[in-house]
Order: C-alpha cells, then sequence, then structure tokens
C-alpha cells in the first residue's frame, strides 16, 4: 500500500489527547510506521487502500443509568488500564493503528447495575474512521454496551473491556456494510464476571474481526456469540479466542453464518486451557450453511489443553439447508425462496430472542433487520 | 513375556551386524552417486536424485509441527547396506538379523497370516517372499530396488508422481536418499486374500531409514498392506523420512495398516499419500507409538467420483513424545466421501496435536464427510491439542466434524472396581476401551500387540 | 453369625462437610432379604455405596463387617472379590470396552472354577432368560443402553460374578412391568440359601416381586423404623413422612 498514516497524521490526530495519552501514543508510532500491513490472501487485502483519515468522525452516544462517560484520552485512568491490557488483535498493524491514531474514542464506567451505552458511527463516510475505546464494568456493577458500525469506507476498531470482580457485561456489535472493517476486543474478566457478547456481522467487503477473552479469576465466564451473513464476493474472516487461566472458568464460542454467491467466511476459534484451570467448561461450536455453488466456507476450530480436569468439546458442521425442511415447507404451499428464507430466519431466531431479552426489541429489530436484509 | 517383563520395550533389540557400505556423514551430489551406482539403477533415478537433493539444499524447514532444531542431517548417516543380499527364505537370512526379527514375530506371522513379507534392516531390504499363487495371478511384491531394475517402466510412471519433491523438504530429501521399501502391483480385478507385510527396522545408531513403498491397485483389484517400523534405542537421533505412495484406481480397494514403535530418539517425518479414482476406496488404520517427534499426515486425494476413504488412527504420547499428526482429506470430484475417526491419549508428560485438513473443493459436489478427534489426557503434566482445518467450497457437501477432550472418570473407576478390578487394572481397560474400535480393525496378533503396548507405555507413564 | 453388619455408622460426603448417614446400624444374616425404603435424599443410595466402598464417602464413625470381618477401608475391588456385588442404580458408559471381555475379566479375578466356554454358555443364557439376543454381549458396557438393558446388564453381571451379597440399588426404576418381571425373577433364580439381598428402593412396586424379610425405613440418615413385609402397605398408606416421625 503506499499510502500510510505517518507523523504527520499523528500530529493531527493527537492535537486533543491529554500529554499523557500523546506521549504513550507516540511510543508506539515508530512500531506503526515499521510495520507492514498484513497480507492475508484471504482476505484479498492486496487491493486495501487507505482512505484519508476522517479527523473528527460523528459519534453519536446514548447512554442511561449509572455510568460515566468520558473523552478517553483525557482519562488517566483509562490511560492506565490501556496499558496493562494485552496488546492482541487479528494483526498487530490494526491494533497499533486504532491506538495512535484514533480520533475518538470514550472511556465508559458503569458504577451501578443499569448502565447501558451505544456508540454508533461512520454512516456513508468515505474516510477512514479509528476508534479506540475503553470500558470498565466495576465490581458488582452492570453494563449493557451496543457498538453500531455502519456503511464506513475502512473502519478500525480497538475496544477493551475490563470486568471486575462479579461484574456483568453484555456487548452487542452491529457491523454491516464497511468495505473494510477491522474490529478487536480484549475482554479481561475477574473472578466470578461474566460476559456475554454478540455480534452481528454482514460486510461490505472484508469485515476481520477479532475478540480475546481473558478469563483471569476464579469462576469467570464469557460466551462468543457470532453471527453472520455474507453476499457478493464479500468476506467475514473472523478469529474468537477463549484463554482459560483460573480454575472454574466457563466459556463458550457460538457461531452461526450464511453465505450467498461467492461470499466467504473463515471462522477461528482458539480455545485455551492453562494448567491449573480445573473444572472449566469450555466449548465452541460452529454451523454454517451455504446457499450458492460458488460460496465458501472455511472453519478452524482449535483447542489447545494443558489441564485434564476440563469439560471442553467443539462441533462444526458445513453444508447445505436442511432440504428435508425445505420440501415439508413446500408440502404447506410455501414457493422455494420463501421456503429458505424461513429456514434462514429459524437459524437466527435463537441468538435473535437472545438479544432481545437482554437489548429490547428496538435492537432485536436492528440485528433482524442486518441479517435478514429488510429495512428496519 | 519374560523378555517383555525385563525390558521396558520389547522392539529394543539391538544386534550386531557388519555393514558392507556405509557412507560418510552428511549429504553431498558425491554420495548420491555412490548410493545409486551401488543400486546399479538406470540414469533417470540418479537424475531424479540430484534433482531431489537440490531441493532439499534449498528448501526451508515447516514453520508448523515439532521443533526439529537439535535434527543434524550432516551426522544422519544415510545409507547403510547392511553386509547380506537378499534372501528368499528365512534360512538364509544372517543369524542376528533373523534373530532381532524373530523377537518381533515376523516369521512366524507369515507362515499363519501373511500372504508376502518384505524385511528392512537400515537400508535395503533382506527379506522378500510372496506365496507362489499370487506370483501367477501376476501380484508384484519386491522390494523397491528390485521393482526399479525389474520393471523400470512401470516404476518411472509412477515413482514419486503423486508426491512431488517439492510437497515439503523432508519429501525432497526422501527422493535424494531414499533406500529400500516395498513394491506392489495388484493387477486387474486381482484380489488379494491375505494381507502383504513390510517390516522396517533402524539397526544403527544415528542413521535414517528412507523406504519407499508403492502401491499400485488396478482397477477392481484389491489388496491389504501392514506396515511395521520400529528401531532399537541409542543415545544418539535417528531421522526417518519414509514414503508411501498409493494409487487406488477405479473400483478398486486398498487399505494400508501402520503400527508405528521407532525408539524414543527418533523422528518420525513420514509422507503418505493416496490417489483414489472412481469408485475406488482408500482405508488407512494406523498406531502410533513410537518416536520422540512425529510429523506425519497421511493424504487422500479422492480424485474419482463416488471415491471414498477413511482414517482411524490411535496415537500415544508418552513421556518426551511430540506426536504431530493427522488425516488430510482432499475431495476434488462428486459424490465422494471420507471419515476420519482420530483418538489420541497423552500421559506422562506427552503431547499429541491432531492438525488434519478436510478440503471439499468446488467440483466435488455431493460428498460428505466427517471428523471425529477424541483425546484422553491422562494426566495435567501432558498436552492434548486439536487443529483440524475445515474448508468447503461448494453448497452440496455435507460436512460435520466433533472433537472431546477426556479423562477417566472417577467413576468409571469405582464401578470397574467394584466388580473386582483393582485401579491400574481398571485404567487400563478404559484406556483399551478407548482405542478399541480402531484396534478392531487391526489383523489379531496386531491387536493383541496393540494391547500390550498400551499396557506398556501405561506402566511407564502412570505407575 | 452375620454376612452383613453396620455399627453405628456415620458417613460424610468426601468433597464437601455434608453428613449423608447419621448412624445406622443393620444386620443381614445369610439368606435373608432386607429391604431399605425411604424418601429421595435419605441416603438410601450413599447406604448402598458405601457398603461398596465408593471413595466419594468417607466413614467418619462406625464400622462395616462383612462374615465377621472389618471391611470398612477396604478398596471396591477387595470387597467384590470377597463377595459383594452392587447393582448400579445408574451404571456409567465405558466405551470400547465389549461386556463379554469385561466380565470374563472380572470373573477371572474373582471366581475361577469355570472355563472360558462354560462362562461364555452362562452369559448366553443369562440373557436369552432375560429377552435379549446373544449379541447384547458384544456391546459396549452399558454405552448407549436404555434403562432396562443397564439393568439387565447388571443382572447378567451379577449372575456370572455370583456373589453372596447382593446389593439392588433401585433396581426397579427404568424398567417396564414385563421386564421387573423378567429381572425379578432371574434375581430370585440366583438366591440361594446363602445369598443375601440388600433391596434399596423408593417405591414399593420391587417389594411384590422380591419379597423381604426385613423392612427398614430411612429417613435423614437414620433407619427410623423396622419391621416385617407389614410396613410396606404401611408406608402406601401413611407416607415416608408419618412413618418417620411416629
Amino acid at each position: 500500500m503506499e499510502h500510510d498514516f505517518n507523523v504527520e497524521t499523528f500530529e493531527k490526530t493527537s492535537r486533543y489527547s491529554s500529554p499523557q495519552w500523546k506521549a504513550y501514543k507516540a511510543s508506539l508510532l515508530d512500531e506503526y510506521t515499521t510495520t507492514g500491513f498484513p497480507a492475508w490472501r484471504r482476505s484479498k487485502l492486496a487491493r486495501l487502500e487507505l482512505p484519508p483519515l476522517e479527523e473528527e468522525p460523528q459519534l453519536e452516544i446514548e447512554h442511561a443509568g449509572a455510568v460515566s462517560i468520558t473523552k478517553l484520552e483525557e482519562s488517566s485512568e483509562a490511560l492506565e488500564l490501556a496499558k496493562k491490557t494485552e496488546f492482541e488483535g487479528s494483526d498487530k498493524k490494526f491494533v497499533l493503528q486504532s491506538v495512535v491514531f484514533n480520533s475518538s474514542g470514550i472511556f465508559a464506567v458503569s458504577e451501578g447495575n443499569d448502565g447501558f451505552v451505544a456508540i454508533k458511527v461512520g454512516k456513508k463516510t468515505q474516510k477512514s474512521v479509528l476508534l479506540h475505546n475503553v470500558f470498565l464494568v466495576r465490581k458488582g456493577s452492570r453494563l449493557k454496551v451496543v457498538n453500531l458500525l455502519e456503511s464506513a469506507s475502512y473502519v478500525s476498531v480497538l475496544n477493551r473491556y475490563i470486568v471486575e470482580e462479579g461484574g456483568e457485561l453484555s456487548v452487542l456489535n452491529i457491523r454491516m456494510g464497511n468495505t473494510f472493517s477491522f474490529t478487536n476486543e480484549i475482554y479481561r474478566v475477574a473472578s466470578s464476571a461474566k460476559v456475554n457478547s454478540y455480534s452481528i456481522d454482514k460486510p461490505g467487503d472484508v469485515h476481520a474481526p477479532f475478540a480475546l477473552s481473558l478469563l483471569e479469576g476464579r469462576g469467570a465466564s464469557t460466551r462468543f456469540n457470532n453471527t453472520f451473513t455474507a453476499s457478493g464476493s464479500s468476506i467475514v474472516d473472523s478469529m474468537y479466542v477463549m484463554r482459560h487461566r483460573a480454575a472454574e472458568t466457563h466459556g463458550k464460542i457460538e457461531g452461526s453464518g450464511v453465505l450467498f454467491d461467492s461470499a466467504r467466511s473463515v471462522f477461528r476459534g482458539n480455545i485455551e486451557i492453562a494448567k491449573g484451570s480445573i473444572n472449566t467448561e469450555t466449548g465452541e461450536s460452529v454451523n454454517v450453511v451455504l446457499l450458492s455453488p460458488q460460496a465458501r466456507a472455511d472453519s478452524i476450530p482449535a483447542l489447545f489443553v494443558e489441564e485434564n480436569e476440563v469439560t471442553a468439546s467443539h462441533a462444526a458442521s458445513v453444508g447445505a439447508l436442511n432440504e428435508e425442511g425445505l420440501y415439508y415447507l413446500m408440502t404447506r404451499g410455501l414457493d422455494e425462496n420463501s421456503a429458505i428464507r424461513l429456514v434462514v430466519r429459524g437459524i437466527f431466531e435463537p441468538t435473535l430472542q437472545d438479544i432481545g431479552s437482554e437489548f429490547g426489541s428496538r435492537w432485536q429489530e436492528v440485528a433482524e433487520s442486518v441479517l435478514t436484509g429488510k429495512s428496519p | 513375556m519374560t523378555d517383555l517383563e525385563k525390558n521396558e520395550d520389547r522392539f529394543d533389540i539391538k544386534v550386531n551386524v557388519k555393514y558392507r557400505k556405509r557412507t560418510a556423514p552428511g549429504l553431498g551430489p558425491a554420495i548420491i552417486r555412490e548410493i545409486s551406482e551401488s543400486k546399479e539403477e538406470p540414469e533417470w533415478m540418479l537424475e531424479h536424485r540430484l534433482k531431489c537433493l537440490e531441493i532439499f539444499q534449498t528448501w526451508h524447514d515447516p514453520r508448523f509441527g515439532v521443533d526439529v532444531s537439535d535434527l543434524d542431517l550432516g551426522n544422519i548417516v544415510a545409507y547403510l547396506r547392511p553386509d547380506v543380499d537378499k534372501a528368499r527364505s528365512w534360512e538364509d537370512v544372517p543369524e542376528e538379523i533373523r534373530e532381532a526379527f524373530e523377537k518381533l514375530g515376523i516369521p512366524e506371522a507369515e507362515r499363519k497370516v501373511l500372504a508376502g513379507v518384505g524385511a528392512q534392516y537400515d537400508s535395503e531390504a533382506v527379506y522378500q517372499s510372496i506365496k507362489r499363487e499370487l506370483e501367477s495371478l501376476g501380484v508384484i511384491f519386491l522390494d523397491m530396488e528390485s521393482a526399479v531394475r525389474q520393471y523400470p517402466e512401470l516404476v518411472k510412471e509412477y515413482f514419486m508422481q503423486i508426491v512431488k519433491p517439492t510437497l515439503h523438504k523432508y519429501a525432497a530429501l526422501h527422493g535424494a536418499v531414499w533406500s529400500g521399501g516395498s513394491f506392489v502391483y495388484v493387477p486387474r480385478g486381482v484380489k488379494v486374500p491375505l494381507p502383504l507385510q513390510g517390516y522396517f527396522m533402524m539397526g544403527s545408531p544415528g542413521s535414517g531409514q528412507f523406504e519407499h513403498t508403492l502401491i499400485i491397485a488396478e482397477e477392481g483389484s484389491e489388496v491389504s498392506y501392514i506396515e511395521g517400523c520400529s528401531a532399537p534405542r541409542y543415545n544418539v537421533l535417528n531421522l526417518h523420512a519414509g514414503m508411501v505412495e498409493i494409487l487406488v484406481k477405479p473400483g478398486a480397494k486398498v487399505k494400508y495398516v501402520t503400527i508405528q514403535n521407532w525408539s524414543k530418539n527418533t523422528y518420525n517425518l513420514n509422507t503418505k499419500v493416496a490417489v483414489v479414482e472412481e469408485d475406488g476406496t482408500m482405508e488407512w488404520v494406523s498406531g502410533s507409538f513410537g518416536s520422540m517427534k512425529t510429523m506425519l499426515y497421511p493424504a487422500s486425494i479422492l480424485k474419482g467420483a463416488g471415491a471414498s476413504a477413511s482414517f482411524l488412527s490411535i496415537t500415544y504420547a508418552g513421556k518426551g513424545q511430540h506426536l504431530d499428526t493427522g488425516a488430510k482429506m482432499i475431495h476434488t470430484a462428486p459424490n465422494t466421501s471420507s471419515v476420519v475417526d482420530a483418538r489420541s491419549i497423552s500421559a506422562g508428560g506427552g503431547w499429541a496435536f491432531y492438525r488434519g485438513l478436510l478440503h471439499i473443493a468446488r467440483e466435488a459436489r455431493g460428498s460428505k464427510a466427517s471428523v471425529r478427534c477424541s483425546s484422553l489426557m491422562l494426566d495435567n503434566e501432558s498436552r492434548a491439542d486439536t487443529l483440524p482445518i475445515i474448508e468447503v467450497l461448494n453448497d452440496k457437501a455435507d460436512v460435520g466434524h466433533e472433537a472431546r477432550i477426556g479423562r477417566i472418570s472417577e467413576e468409571q473407576i469405582y464401578y470397574l472396581m467394584a466388580r473386582g478390578l483393582s485401579e491400574a487394572q481398571a485404567r487400563e481397560l478404559i484406556v483399551r476401551g478407548f482405542f478399541e474400535p480402531i484396534a478392531k480393525e487391526l489383523p489379531i496378533e496386531y491387536a493383541v500387540e496393540l494391547n500390550r503396548l498400551i499396557a506398556l507405555e501405561l506402566e511407564s507413564s502412570i505407575g | 453369625m452375620y454376612l452383613l453388619e453396620l455399627e453405628n455408622l456415620y458417613v460424610r460426603l468426601a468433597k464437601e462437610d455434608r453428613l449423608i448417614l447419621k448412624g445406622v446400624d443393620l444386620k443381614i444374616k445369610p439368606g435373608e432379604v432386607h429391604a431399605i425404603m425411604g424418601p429421595n435424599g435419605s441416603g438410601k443410595s450413599t447406604l448402598a455405596h458405601v457398603i461398596m466402598g465408593n471413595p466419594n464417602y468417607v466413614v467418619v464413625k462406625g464400622e462395616i463387617r462383612y462374615s465377621g470381618e472389618v471391611i470398612t477401608d477396604l478398596p471396591p475391588n477387595e470387597r467384590a472379590k470377597k463377595g459383594i456385588f452392587l447393582s448400579f442404580q445408574q451404571p456409567p458408559e465405558i466405551p470400547g470396552v465389549r461386556i463379554r471381555s469385561f466380565l470374563s475379566t472380572a470373573y477371572s479375578l474373582t471366581r475361577k472354577n469355570l472355563s472360558l466356554r462354560e462362562l461364555e454358555g452362562r452369559m448366553k443364557t443369562f440373557a436369552q432368560e432375560l429377552g435379549l439376543s446373544p449379541d447384547f454381549l458384544s456391546r459396549y458396557l452399558n454405552l448407549g443402553m436404555s434403562g432396562g438393558e443397564r439393568k439387565k446388564s447388571e443382572v447378567i453381571q451379577m449372575g456370572v460374578l455370583d456373589p453372596k451379597l447382593v446389593i439392588l440399588d433401585e433396581i426397579d426404576s427404568g424398567l417396564d412391568v414385563d421386564a421387573l418381571r423378567q429381572v425379578s425373577k432371574k434375581i430370585l433364580e440366583l438366591k440361594n440359601p446363602e445369598k443375601s439381598i440388600l433391596l434399596i428402593t423408593h417405591y414399593s412396586r420391587i417389594t411384590s416381586y422380591i419379597v423381604p424379610d426385613v423392612v427398614h425405613v430411612l429417613v435423614d440418615g437414620k433407619i427410623v423404623t423396622s419391621g416385617g413385609p407389614d410396613l410396606i402397605s404401611w408406608i402406601e398408606e401413611k407416607g415416608y413422612v408419618e412413618v418417620g416421625t411416629a
């Protein structure tokens, strides 16, 4: 790629940062400029072009309940948390990019049990949108977060979630129609804390989500639920990592998707169980349905296990739509297309139900419209 | 049996054998020429070897799997030729070598249940025999060198056509220094009623074994081949980089059974590929117990419509072992099917890694595939990893995958103890049960051997 | 001389500090049939498993004697060899281990007077008498079996191992009427004047097939009352709570 962000971009974007934040970002600038963009063949990244930076992207933020919102780069607590959190992602380049050049981001802290934050960004911009957000769920509190990224040319997001002891976090990511989107999420989950994270994905062209949960304390739990649909020649290239580092932790990675045309999905789920994480229960299940002879689904479920007192499994299936089901519906008078639509809707149904009960019908409808293509 | 009790390893058999030829350690064109000359090979084979050497010298190590950094190829003696000529009767095999094979029970098994046996000590075949009836049906079962000389056209047509030397570094190494192995040719429609067997032993410290086995099953034919491997233990590292190429022609059926028990200082970097044509069937059954480090991914390329393949394997990774194995199933034709059932045990700090690939190409419409991986971890010093890669490129395929990590439950042990078994007996029974579905696919002698190996391994790893 | 004696037995769970049996006394003579009845959670199953030596339970006080010998600290396999047999309420699945080969292993460890062929014949006969095909013996131990099949497999094992003390833990659960009749009939056929049976049950149904000489009612870890078979109809009528507090 010829064009890349540089010192100049940095100076422009960091002008509102606190001196501490600016120093932190500056310390990473070198590494960014010397790191090349990844050459993922599967994602055809060779044709990636970086549009000019949106210097002040319009973030639409809604929040309610016992939650405080600050501009990320004005908070020194956020800086401390950012420094302490793992620097992992689908590729270091994108993680660094979000941190060094982000022109926007929030620090949200929940204190009570009714916190809610929604961030909407990207609507139809031709520029690059870079975001870095940090969410802190304090001891025993609850927070719900909705991230909506829509119709941008280029998006690179880093979200860091710190969930303290006994905290509960629910996240709903809706990412649709972005030409290139690279999202990286890191969850640090303390003892008895709970994370429930949904992602609804529909790529414009290339969408590469990455999520990592660090189950650090006894009894910590995380569920990743990823539902996707892709058409045209777009690709969803996702990676979910469940890292069990303590006893009695629970993990669940669920993936389900439907592919049309010559769309492609790559679903990588890694379950890592460190020695000593006894009585851990963890599993992964992926189910992808192909609706076109040109579609392609790759599934790479990996288990890395160093402890034997655990329950760990994975299951994957890839195939056509249940033909018997289609036939049954057609004997009841549905034409083939309506029957297909109905069965596909059925695949998404359980996730949509869960989203409805956690985030309310408004967000359930948004998720449904993304997945089924109807306007909300 | 007393042998068994005294030695921890029944296959730890050392003999004193005089060597007729021993190449200087290390590799270069001169050694390759020397090997080729002493085998009285045709020119094309020498050229093939030299080309492979070139590829080997420029190729990098695989970027995954086991750590091969302490493998010093310069010190692995490429070619060792025992001072014997190939015999047709066990009486003619020198006593020390015959004894070594007898301890493994090979001559006895041949009398009872095998259609033919080829035995290889280090680099050269020392024994080759085939029942007369089969010979008269046109079945060829020869050591590879003799096949190159006696059937040059046939061998040239297929040799390293299925596995190209560019596949990976050790395939190229193999192509350069291969020695021994078996050539099996089964003519159209011939069904070989009993299994053929090749038995490979490494007898010298710091040596390499690079046997090449090529099996051609013509249309509608059937054959089973059993491969056994062992090596005594020395303090120097050994390298095994063999190759198996199998061509299953339309409607033919090949079963390939391996019991691998290389000594625990062996690098086992092996390559096995079968190409399966229309309505052909390939069955792999494999038991891996030995070696220090293994990288082996038997591949089945289902390139004819209706072709099928199965891969059943058990792997036991004990103390100091890292066994990185798995099946590759490549579906490139319509209505093909494959089944993988891979089971592993890790114990005493061993590391069992399942690394597999299932690829359903765009053309492979109507194909079915299932992959099942089960790992039993006997303690928390050990590791069990599973990485099955699944690629599906059309919408008329049916693909399923399941993996599970397990341990022996206290409830199971208690139940069996309530029926009178001791705790150790209960554990052994459960482990054997875990292997049973694979073991039952083995010829009975091998199943018995397998049980013995499991008992030995359990004894040494869980005490 | 008693075959089994439990004396002031206190038992807790191995993994948590919770007392399940709180001073149980029980004496069974050779040839006797005893029934332990009680509501769910009263400790009936614990009692069965403690006699067998399940490591999930710890005897904190009291002792277990079998033919006069203290067996409180013996592992389960030693108890099995002495002739104690427990038919599990939910026998676990042991994949890959066939009933036939498992039973010959277990048999060779306990009794040794039958040849392999005789043993095979006996297994086949038992299977047949329980309405199972001989193929049943080739199945993996309890794997994918229905409730009824599991119970029949337990009875075949009991028949082959020929124990002196048979503990039947909820043998009637998962059995329909026909299967219950078959199984009870087989158990009674295997019984002789030397053998004792300890029936553990929640429902009285089984006691009309295998009639106990003595009935004990276990409530909250203690035997609250004992008596003859008449006790059963009293329980039927009043329920455990009333019987327990009476």
